[in-house]
């Protein structure tokens, strides 16, 4: 169990990069198959959701460091935060829906990382636009209804779903082959 | 006010953990009597989150040998987590935060594993049962909405001492080796 929590932090964002890919595939089956079977632990998946995150955007200063200011460290736990109370505020049941200012946040922070990142080699160019993309759909997305109070229509919600999935593959896939891709050139290098 | 914001982490922890020690003894003290201290104890109540921040702050520093790096931003998240939970709470105590506290714990749980030779093995075991009970209270509770039955209450008050004991004068004391 030691030996889990003080691995280096490469491993802990693979392993949380797929588990993060794992639990968003889960809710999008339940949600579109509509079984109830998981209701139970709809709490606790929503728990290792944003576990899952924030270590995820933990480990990204990390791959990043060298070619972003050092307080993007700072700022990184600052996001980790807000997904992390985020969640526990969504679990609590007191928000009527989502907690959509923190979607907002993630992929605000998201797109501005991948386009300052883009082209520096950190990130594999097809996980990185697929990112982009999907930020940028849910920036807009969440803008909109945020600041605006303007009701996405139910006719454009697959175009949301398809945000939400390059968003989520973008980022999950490309933080897991990202770690690869670093250890792999370290290895080389020594 | 200067010396006092710009004291070494240790000394800053050490005050910390005693702080924290009085504010469980004295919340103790208030379940068990049953009096209400009115604004004194939610003052108390902002104290130990602030108090249990600063410990958490330490600990990494306390540790950091022993674990990587990347635990420092960790740390901060967890005194973030127990410092607001504590704020929501003393604004409208209506508001859940179980689920804080299952984080909380989750994490006193699971360091406690990777902060073995830093820690006198008592305070240790006592960190380690109180946060396994503490997990398993709060997770019951928001993942399955189970509450355990009142004849466990005693159980709760062995949690808060053996909380006490472990966290508060278990940082002390290591910090007291440093």
């Amino acid at each position: 169990m030691k030996t889990f929590f003080t691995q280096p932090i490469g491993n802990l964002s693979r392993q949380n990069a797929i588990l993060f890919l794992a639990i968003n595939v889960v809710f999008i089956a339940v949600e579109f198959s509509g079984i109830t079977a998981l209701d139970a632990i709809e709490d606790l998946l929503n728990f290792v959701w944003g576990f899952s995150l924030a270590s995820i955007i933990i480990g990204a200063y990390y791959l990043a460091e060298g070619h972003v200011p050092e307080y993007w460290r700072s700022a990184h736990t600052i996001l980790a935060t807000v997904i992390i109370l985020g969640t526990f505020l969504e679990i609590t049941d007191y928000l009527d829906g989502g907690f959509l200012p923190m979607y907002f946040f993630w992929a605000f922070n998201s797109l501005i990382y991948s386009l300052t990142l883009r082209g520096n080699g950190v990130f594999r160019p097809i996980l990185e636009n697929l990112t982009i993309a999907g930020a940028l759909f849910l920036t807009i997305g969440a803008s909109l209804t945020l600041f605006f109070s303007f009701e996405i229509p139910e006719s454009f919600e697959l175009v949301g779903f398809a945000g939400w999935s390059l968003l989520v593959i973008g980022f999950s896939l490309g933080n897991y082959f990202a770690w690869g891709d670093k250890s792999t050139s370290s290895s080389e290098m020594e | 006010m200067k010396n006092f914001a710009l004291q070494p982490i240790s000394v800053q922890a050490k005050s910390q953990s005693l702080v924290f020690i009085f504010c469980n003894l004295y919340q103790i003290a208030e379940a068990g009597a049953g009096f209400d201290g009115g604004g004194f104890s939610i003052f108390v109540n902002l104290m130990w989150g602030f108090s249990l921040s600063a410990v958490i702050i330490g600990q990494y520093e306390l540790t950091k040998e022993q674990v990587p790096e990347f635990w420092k931003t960790g740390s901060a998240i967890l005194a973030t987590v127990v410092l607001l939970a504590k704020c929501l709470e003393v604004t409208n105590p209506e508001i859940d935060t179980t689920a804080f506290y299952f984080f909380f714990f989750f994490n006193l749980l699971f360091g406690s594993f990777a902060t073995e030779g830093i820690y006198k093995p008592i305070y240790l075991y006592l960190t380690a049962a109180a946060a396994l009970c503490g997990l398993l209270f709060t997770g019951a509770d928001i993942f399955f909405d189970y509450t355990f039955p009142e004849s466990l209450q005693p159980l709760f008050l062995l949690i808060g001492v053996g909380f006490t004991v472990g966290v508060g004068y278990g940082n002390y004391d290591a910090w007291n080796k440093n």
